[in-house]
C-alpha cells in the first residue's frame, strides 16, 4: 500500500494509515456579501489541539486592517507584533498590545490567510502565527490572547468596511 | 438607516442592536496598526 495521499482504486485503507493524515477538514464556510463581521461556531473541540485557518478570495476596502477574536474572554486581552510590505515597497513593523483582537494584516482585494493557531480549545492563553496577501500588500506576524479561556467559535472583521465573497476553511492537526 | 451585516455560519441578517454596541465597542478597540488608511 502506498503511503497517503497516493491511494489506488479499490484499496482498503487501515486505521493506521487514516491516523497518519495529519490534516482533517473541520469545516468550510463562504463568506457572504458586504458583512460587516463572519463567526465560525463549533470550529474548536477536544478533537484537535492546533488549527489551521485558511482564508482565500476576500474582496474588501484596500488598506484597511483584517482583524479576528476568538470567544474566549473580551476586553482588551490581545497583543499583536507583525509586519506588512506594501508592493509599492513601503513596509513598516506594527506592534500593540491591550486590543480587542487579533490583527492579521492590511488588505487589498483577493485577500488571502493562512493562520496557525494554538489550543484555542483549551483554557489556556492563545497564540497565533500567520501570514496573509492581497492585491496591494503582504503581511505576517503573531498575536496572543492571554485570557486562559476554551473558544469554540472565531469571527473575523474588517477595521472599515464590509467583507464579501471567500471561503473560510478550518483544518484541525492531528494531535 | 440599515444596520451593518452580520454573518454567523450561513446566517446573514443585521447586527441586533446589543451585537451593534459590541461591533463597534470591538473596533473602536482594534489594534491601530498599521496606519495605512489610517485604520
Amino acid at each position: 500500500m502506498a503511503t497517503p495521499p497516493t491511494f489506488s482504486v479499490g484499496a482498503t485503507l487501515t486505521a493506521a494509515q487514516m491516523n497518519a493524515v495529519g490534516l482533517w477538514l473541520v469545516k468550510s464556510q463562504t463568506i457572504g456579501s458586504g458583512v460587516s463581521s463572519v463567526t465560525v461556531s463549533n470550529a474548536f473541540s477536544s478533537d484537535y489541539e492546533n488549527y489551521r485557518i485558511v482564508v482565500s478570495g476576500v474582496t474588501s476596502t484596500s488598506g484597511y486592517s483584517m482583524y479576528g477574536s476568538i470567544n474566549a474572554g473580551t476586553g482588551s486581552t490581545y497583543a499583536n507584533g507583525g509586519r506588512y510590505i506594501s508592493w509599492g515597497g513601503v513596509s513598516a513593523d506594527a506592534t500593540s498590545a491591550g486590543e480587542a483582537g487579533y490583527w492579521f494584516g492590511v488588505m487589498g482585494s483577493n485577500y488571502c490567510l493562512s493562520l496557525d493557531i494554538d489550543r484555542p480549545y483549551l483554557a489556556t492563553p492563545t497564540n497565533v502565527a500567520w501570514s496573509s496577501s492581497s492585491s496591494t500588500y503582504g503581511n505576517y506576524g503573531t498575536g496572543i490572547n492571554s485570557v486562559s479561556a476554551s473558544s469554540t467559535n472565531f469571527t473575523l472583521y474588517p477595521g472599515i468596511g464590509t467583507l464579501t465573497g471567500g471561503t473560510i476553511r478550518v483544518y484541525g492537526y492531528r494531535n | 438607516m440599515t444596520k451593518p451585516l452580520i454573518q454567523i455560519d450561513d446566517e446573514i441578517r443585521e447586527m441586533t442592536d446589543e451585537e451593534l454596541a459590541e461591533h463597534e465597542a470591538r473596533i473602536a478597540n482594534a489594534p491601530a496598526m498599521p496606519a495605512t488608511n489610517n485604520e
